[in-house]
């Protein structure tokens, strides 16, 4: 960098930085950046570089970014002003957004394991061509679906851009007419669906990021927001810096970096949440501080099947129990009150170990009438083995207090990875749905999607019963039940539970035989496992949709060339499509043009256009399904099914880039496209109100100014959910509670962060967070190697009593990134029965000095 | 030479007190602040480094976040072998952040 170059880079990074300081960050970008052509790209070229919108990708708050390239390498990354989600901020992990691309070891050639017998080992790969691997893959998943399509599965991503997911679930769902098809999301975001669906028939938040700025008290449960979601807790603190009377409640089974700087924090026995919230709800009812008007006009009451067990069995979802656990029946407001009437302050005390007295004030906060409250949740909400219940009693209190669908007042389930919620829940790539919230087991649903997929009617009648969820799926293949895996933006050989079942290492040797896909972008433990590894492009070295937690849509633009070899996974997908679905026809007509021949070009083996116009018509086509007016058969199915498609209504595909993200549901006004902050919520559309769909399906006038017109009779349902304990409780033989999770400096299993040295050093490790108390009960040093035992596997660790967390007695806590430690050996894969998500957060093992 | 920007928050009681202390690091130059704010910059040789300074803010008493708004790395060599030796020679020559 000469002088000139260097003086201009330093002056840049000052005025960004002050501009960022003072909120004006948007205007300096735009002053300086200037879009060429924004029809086309929000690309801008300036001084021999070219600046394109990206999002980062390295957790779920769906950052902004601008990048800018050079000569075909990225020279820098600046945090988007224009992106709502993160206004121009980024976390420290930003200086890898770059960095990330240019490892040693990026995958650049196809590769193949001739000899299964050196799975799970670092050898045994030669380097292939594209054709003999495709070819390869091919001709495996063929004669599997040719032989028993049960056999048959792909594991996808909350990382998976959403053309992608969109293009794979397509295939799967319409091409091989199997719903062996989930995300990892499925391990992270499915109780926080289920939830939704069950309570409002509708996924995804009502409120957005924006409530941060406006509310008054924040209640964290089971998130620890400091580390995993860094931008949003910045978001976090500068509220409560703003306003000294903003207090933060955090409720955790452990002191995080998030409890830190809370006002009070509630440790809670694990499991115990439930019996919590249940005496808040008992309290607002029984002294009657709950929202009458709001009961009155918005909300229905249920009961569900208790006593639903745990799936420790692999029969368990068809068991008697098992298959009755979704079963809800309606009762009185009154019956509801009567079943909360155990939870006392005392009962839930003894049951939690919390004080009555600190239960009891976070009671009182939530019967403040003015007070604004935003619940935040992640992992340990959702990984629990009663993971949708505890979605369920956080909403009752929310809709008993009517604190929802209001600037700063609202239940909001943060999520865990960039496009969890646009690709995993929007696309619908999990084995009972299909894309827009509708399922299989709809028949209207699967009407609606033979119309937009252009299949005869009744074609989709095959996939109407749901494929294997993600532990079954892993389950069936220890078993030797399953033929073909093909993995894609994931690394499940570290972040799956019980990996000593799954790996093989106990006499379920299943996956030995298996064969094994992994698309990825550098060698991972799951690469140790693959048959056929194909090398894909990262990031912006193509083009891409994330949809984050706060339903934000944004694309990130293709910056620089992928290295060697490696490609699209958009492109792999087309052509093993194409090799399976030769001599196919559906309705009579080839079944790959029929699927995908609007954009792709088979015999060329190529696209029908650039990345850009593949991933416009792609896009043109899924948005289709939330915009039923473009498609004469979908809007007549829509209208006589009262489907209500227009609930999720996205835009064009270009409004993406231009604007930097937008909210779903997008509504066009006077030919401009405006996002929706508050879903249900009637006021302006101009000011992030929900006009249109209340307009359309909604009721005005009613109390709060909210209109739940995705629910059924437009009320969401509050539903009783009792206390039941986890699947294990600490004995004798393993007397603590283990709880996984994540740390900041590494995303989910490492396979990208730790690949950067200065990460690694700062967190090079993982260590076994363990009381002192423990210690000396134990005869341990801090210091000390451990083994933790379970009833499924062990692992040796490091014990640490200054760790990042710290646990109360009987709780101990390990992140789960390193592959040398391998924590998920311990794991067991207990499931909420209703969301099928595992329970990370509470195996019982016992500790021993190794 | 890699060169960050970042706003650094903290409590308003101890703005300028982790101002003073942010400038003493390696690399490191104070700009300006705004309200509990702090403009800063970093020029380290790669981004690592880059990364090891400004994760190391958060000892600072009084700092509560970090946040990244810049960086630009076309002269990490570990990104970019291609820029090494003569970037290195500009670099002897440029004015090195204030301590």
């Amino acid at each position: 960098m000469d002088l000139s170059r260097r003086t201009f880079v330093k002056a840049t990074a000052v005025a960004l930085a002050s501009a960022a300081a003072t909120g004006t960050l948007s205007t300096l970008v735009g002053c300086a950046q200037p879009s060429t052509n924004a029809t086309d790209s929000a690309t801008s070229q300036v001084s021999g570089t070219t600046t394109t919108v990206g999002v980062c990708r390295f957790c779920g708050c769906g950052c902004g970014v601008l990048v800018e390239s050079k000569d075909g390498r990225l020279v820098s990354v600046t945090g988007d002003p224009d992106n709502g989600s993160n206004l121009g901020l980024n976390c420290i992990k930003g200086y890898y957004l770059g960095k990330i691309l240019y490892g040693e070891d990026r995958l650049t050639t196809p590769l193949i394991r001739d000899d299964s017998s050196t799975k799970g080992t670092t050898e045994g790969l030669r380097e292939a061509t594209w054709d003999e691997a495709l070819d390869l893959v091919a001709e495996n998943l063929k004669s599997t679906w040719k032989n028993d399509k049960s056999r048959l599965a792909f594991w996808g991503s909350g990382q998976q851009p959403i053309v992608e997911g969109y293009c794979t679930s397509k295939f799967w769902k319409a091409g091989l007419l199997s719903n062996n098809i989930d995300p990892n999301a499925r391990l992270c975001m499915a109780s926080a669906v289920v939830g939704f669906m069950n309570v409002f028939q509708t996924d995804e938040p009502a409120g957005c990021y924006h409530d941060i700025d406006e509310t008054d008290v924040f209640v964290t449960w089971g998130a620890n927001m400091a580390e995993a979601h860094p931008i949003l807790y910045s978001r976090v603190e500068a509220r409560k810096l703003a306003d000294p009377d903003v207090r933060h409640y955090d409720l955790s089974t452990l002191y995080t970096r998030t409890s830190a700087n809370a006002d009070k924090v509630l440790i809670f026995n694990p499991g115990s949440d439930l019996a919590i919230a249940n005496a808040i709800a008992n309290y607002l009812v029984e002294n009657e501080l709950y929202d009458k008007d709001f009961v009155a006009d918005h909300l229905q009451f249920k009961q569900g099947t208790e006593n639903i067990g745990n799936s420790f069995e692999d029969g368990y979802d068809a068991s008697d129990i098992g298959s009755k656990v979704d079963a809800v029946e309606p009762i009185t407001f009154e019956q509801y009150a009567e079943r909360l009437k155990p939870y006392t302050f005392e009962y839930a005390s003894e049951i939690s170990g919390v004080p009555a007295k600190d239960i009891q004030e976070l009671a009182e906060v939530f019967a403040e009438p003015d007070t604004k409250i935003l619940s935040l949740w992640t992992m340990g909400v959702n990984q629990h083995n009663r993971g949708t219940w505890m979605n369920h009693n956080i909403y009752n209190i929310h809709l008993l207090t009517g604190k929802i669908a209001q600037p700063g007042n609202g239940p909001f389930s943060l999520t865990g990875q960039p496009t969890a919620c646009g690709t995993a829940r929007e696309v619908g790539t999990f084995s009972h749905r299909l894309p827009a919230d509708l399922l299989v087991a709809q028949e209207p649903h699967r009407r609606y999607t033979e119309a937009i997929w252009n299949l005869p009617e009744g074609y989709l009648d095959d996939i109407q019963k749901p494929g294997y969820h993600t532990v079954k799926m892993f389950r069936e293949m220890s078993n030797g039940n399953l033929d073909f895996l093909w993995s894609a933006h994931n690394n499940w050989a570290v972040s799956m539970p019980n990996l000593t079942r799954f790996l093989g290492k106990g006499d379920k040797t299943g996956i030995m035989d298996a064969f094994i896909v992994v698309s990825e972008v550098y060698p991972t433990l799951s690469t140790q496992y693959a048959n056929v590894v194909l090398p894909a492009a990262m990031w912006v070295e193509r083009e891409g949709q994330f949809g984050n937690g706060e339903r934000r849509t944004a694309v990130f633009e293709k910056a620089v060339d992928p290295p060697g070899d490696a490609k699209w996974d958009l492109w792999m997908l087309m052509e093993v499509a194409k090799r399976v679905l030769d001599g196919e026809t559906i309705g009579g007509n080839d079944a790959f043009d029929t699927l995908f021949g609007e954009w792709y070009d088979k015999d060329a083996a190529d696209f029908k256009g650039t990345p850009r116009e593949v991933s416009r018509a792609i896009w043109e086509e899924y948005r289709t399904f939330s915009n039923p007016d473009l498609n004469e058969k979908a809007a007549a199915i829509n209208k006589e099914n009262k489907l209500k498609m227009e609930a999720k209504q996205l835009a064009p595909y270009d409004e993406y880039i231009d604007n930097h993200g937008l909210t779903w549901p997008v509504r066009e006004v006077n030919g401009t496209w405006l996002p929706t902050l508050w879903r249900f919520s009637d006021g302006n559309q101009e000011d992030g109100f929900d006009e249109y769909g209340v307009e359309q399906y909604g009721d005005h006038g009613k109390a709060n100014g909210v209109s739940f017109y995705k629910s059924a009779d437009k009320k969401p349902s509050v539903v009783f959910r009792p206390y039941e304990p986890p699947a294990e409780m600490p004995d004798g033989d393993y007397p603590f509670y283990l709880c996984t999770g994540r740390l900041l400096e590494h995303w989910h299993t490492g396979s990208m962060t730790r690949r950067v040295e200065e990460l690694d050093r700062a967190l090079p490790e993982a260590l076994l967070d363990i009381n002192p108390a423990d210690c000396e009960k134990l005869g341990i040093q801090d210091g000390d190697m451990v083994t933790v035992t379970s009833r499924y596997g062990q692992f040796n660790i490091k014990a640490s009593t200054a760790g990042r967390t710290s646990p109360p007695e009987g709780v101990v806590f390990a992140p789960f990134f390193a592959e040398e430690t391998l924590v998920n050996l311990a794991v067991h894969e207990i499931y909420c029965p209703l969301s099928k998500e595992p329970d990370f957060k509470k195996t019982c093992v016992n500790i021993t000095k190794a | 030479m890699v060169i960050s920007s970042l706003v650094v928050e903290t409590t308003p009681d101890a703005t300028e007190a982790a101002a003073v202390a942010l400038a003493g690091f390696e690399g490191v130059e104070v700009h300006d602040i705004h309200g509990y704010k702090v403009v800063v910059t970093i020029e380290a040789e790669t981004l690592d480094e880059s990364h090891d300074i400004a994760a190391a803010f958060i000892a600072v008493p009084g700092v509560t976040n970090i946040n990244l708004i810049y960086v630009n790395f076309e002269d990490d060599p570990t990104v970019n072998p291609a820029c090494g030796a003569a970037s290195e020679a500009a670099d002897a020559s440029s004015d090195r952040g204030a301590r």
